[in-house]
């Protein structure tokens, strides 16, 4: 690089220098300040003026059974949901793959859920699932006779509520970004297999799997940290109830910080938040590692 | 050559960007003077809210906008006190039930109103409004939680009256078949609250002590409902939207609920001795319940606080209350104008009888209140279910009234 390059090196820097300020601002900022209020009684409603408390909302908060619930809850929903999401949405993106009549409508029409805001799939889920008035109830009473259920008020089934609606929601998405990935593969392996006598689960596993494994790998990232920080779930569909059962962690957080307006402690929480998506983020980039090596 | 080029282009976008937005602020800013925001709750529940803010501008002269709040009390509460703790000033007046009056009575987010609330303006409201206000709040009206019946259900169960635990007890036991309740509630985590500490009052009990006997009696007698199918266990999912559902479905044949409900009643023709309508308060050991009201509150960011007083005094006023309690059909605050024999709305007579045959009292609320909401919601719902026994549940409830009211229990705080 000569002389006259390098000083015309400012110029870029001062093109970025408003992108770097505002990303300062709105991110380095925010998350800087999380980590130092979370040792801090910042209880509003309680008189905190953000005196220095060390560890004690980290060790209040591994004391809290609804902090403890929710962060059960919040590993749940995110294995469960995972695991099908990848089960579920690889089988969609190699149903997609196929030629068949109607192919383009069918890859269309999947992503209707997807495109519809999460509050709203929500509050229409909480009606969905209502006992008395939703669709669930009677749709499975019209192949089971005299059948209700009231899905939202025991832990469990309004659990499994939660995350029947987040796989509905989102699996389509998931299987998109699949089968984008699978659409790379050549259709020559997939011949060259048939012509060996490779059957449809052998050529499944031995050709589409480590096709796409990378990509499935990569996007489970994007999907896994959404899966822990998305509250507007359960904001919407049950408010965190029965008895907190449905809470996960950012909902936690959200009620910590705006409800009870304890944002020392809503700080703590999202701090161990952050150290959990940063484990699991680590160890999913080692996974994908291993796999490109 | 063309980097250069590219380089000034991007340059004098950036320039002319921020010169917009600070030209914009400006604007916004000229256009503020005299004008405020108001952040109303009615204004999203209300068709006629217009009709409102034109008598407001009308008789103050002042321009209102007006932002409509969210309805749901989680989503509500959120975005106000994300507005109030975050310095937002894009709203001068805001409209807030008890449970944030409580929570946010002791910040420094809400203007004093000293100059609004004198002496004459205080003694025309009941005295309980006026504390609970903590000198930061105008109150907007009166909210009774009353005994709602359904006429077709009292009058297939062959009854004059409901008021008695026996009347209460058999009009249960008649009208709870073929898909009906005898008793509908809002039970979920954050709005069963308004229903345990109504049946302790109903019953004589004392919400801070669970070791009364009244007390326990009134949440057995609850459990016992949905127990014997008289109410159904699944309005522990419900809010106060799927219960007025029930209710106009005709599946619950009763409920307690506030008076602030009667115009969606009204609205939809079904308000009426014949049909659904607010009944005298029942009596299972005593005659009382809640009275409640909204506020209004000066945000403390507030740019507009001179404009905004201007409001809220007329608000305040004999005539500010008459025309929300006319143009909304709710009972205003300001006793004179229900005292007034010129003003009317429809339930006023029943509503009247609460005024002066039940004994009225405000909800217990301790100032992180959403906190202690969640926790009795969770507690109740947990015994509901089966999750906790009796026991149990009796000696977390304590626990929980001896921490969010330690000076009520005499416990100091130390559960």
């Amino acid at each position: 690089m000569n002389t006259k390059s390098r000083k015309r090196l400012w110029i870029p820097w001062l093109m970025i220098l408003p992108v770097i300020l505002i990303r300062c601002m709105t991110t380095l900022y925010p998350v800087v300040m999380t980590f130092i209020n979370s040792f801090r009684n910042m209880n509003i409603i309680s008189g905190g003026t953000g005196q220095f408390i060390g560890l004690d909302n980290f060790i209040r908060m591994f004391q809290d059974d609804k902090v403890l619930s929710s962060l059960q809850f919040t590993i749940i929903f995110t294995v469960v949901s995972m695991t099908f999401h990848i089960i579920l949405g690889v089988l969609l993106a190699v149903l997609l793959n196929m030629k068949f009549k109607g192919k383009k409508f069918l890859r269309t029409i999947v992503l209707i859920p997807w495109a519809m805001p999460m509050i709203v799939a929500g509050r229409a889920a909480r009606w969905g699932f209502n006992g008395t008035y939703g669709f669930v109830n009677d749709l499975i009473g019209r192949l089971v006779d005299g059948f209700q259920f009231d899905w939202l008020i025991h832990v469990d089934t309004a659990r499994a509520a939660v995350i029947l609606v987040d796989l509905w929601k989102d699996i389509p998405f998931f299987a998109i970004l699949v089968l984008a990935s699978l659409q790379f593969v050549s259709s020559d392996i997939y011949e060259a297999a048939k012509i060996d006598g490779a059957g449809i689960f052998k050529t499944f596993f031995y050709i589409t799997v480590p096709s796409i494994a990378k990509t499935v790998m990569t996007i489970s990232i994007f999907f896994t940290m959404w899966r822990i920080t998305s509250f507007e779930l359960v904001y919407a569909m049950t408010s965190g109830g029965p008895f907190d059962g449905t809470s996960v962690l950012s909902y936690r957080i959200l009620i910590e910080a705006f409800n009870n307006l304890n944002l020392g402690y809503a700080s703590a929480i999202a701090v161990v938040l952050f150290l959990i998506m940063l484990v699991l983020s680590g160890v999913n980039l080692l996974g994908i590692k291993k796999i490109s090596d | 050559m063309r980097k250069k080029l590219v380089s000034a282009m991007l340059g004098l976008s950036m320039a002319a960007g921020l010169l917009t937005g600070y030209g914009g602020q400006q604007v916004l800013a000229a256009e503020s003077a005299g004008k405020i925001t108001l952040f109303c709750d009615d204004a999203a529940t209300q068709e006629n809210f217009q009709e409102y803010v034109d008598a407001a501008e009308e008789a103050t002269g002042l321009e209102i906008e007006v932002i409509a709040m969210p309805t749901n009390t989680d989503d509500r509460t959120a975005k106000v006190m994300t507005v109030l703790s975050s310095g937002d000033d894009s709203v001068d007046v805001i409209s807030i039930d008890q449970e944030m009056l409580l929570s946010l009575g002791g910040t420094d987010y809400l203007e004093p109103l000293d100059d609004v609330l004198t002496d004459e303006v205080k003694a025309a409201y009941p005295e309980s409004f006026i504390e609970m206000s903590k000198g930061k709040g105008v109150p907007m009206f009166m909210e009774i939680f009353c005994f709602w019946l359904n006429g077709k259900y009292v009058k297939e169960a062959g009854m004059d009256s409901v008021k008695t635990k026996d009347e209460f007890v058999k009009y249960l036991e008649t009208v709870s078949k073929d898909g009906v309740y005898g008793y509908g509630g809002g039970w979920e985590q954050t709005y069963v609250w308004n229903d345990v500490g109504e049946f302790v009052n109903l019953f004589d009990g004392d919400l801070f002590d669970w070791s009364n006997e009244n007390t326990q009696a009134a949440v057995k007698f609850m459990k016992e409902m949905v127990d014997k199918k008289y109410t159904p266990i699944s309005q522990l999912a419900d809010q106060y939207t799927e219960l007025n559902q029930r209710i106009m479905d005709g599946t619950s044949a009763s409920m307690l609920n506030y008076s602030s409900f009667m115009p969606t009643y009204d609205a939809a023709g079904r308000y009426g001795e014949e049909d659904i309508y607010i009944a005298p308060m029942l009596n299972l050991g005593k005659e009382e319940t809640y009275a409640n009201g909204w506020q209004y509150v000066l945000n403390a960011a507030s740019q507009n606080k001179d404009e905004a007083k201007i409001f809220l005094n007329w608000a305040a006023s004999l005539e500010g209350q008459e025309a929300y309690g006319r143009i909304f059909s709710r009972l205003p605050a300001r006793t004179d104008v229900v005292d007034d024999p010129d003003f009317t709305v429809p339930g006023l007579e029943q509503l009247k009888s609460y005024l002066t045959d039940t004994t009225l009292v405000p909800r217990p609320l301790p100032v992180n209140s959403m906190e202690y909401i969640n926790e009795v919601g969770s507690l109740f719902q947990k015994y509901v279910s089966d999750e906790l026994g009796f026991e149990d549940y009796i000696e977390k409830m304590q626990n929980c009234m001896n921490t969010y009211f330690p000076e009520e229990t005499g416990n100091g705080g130390q559960d």
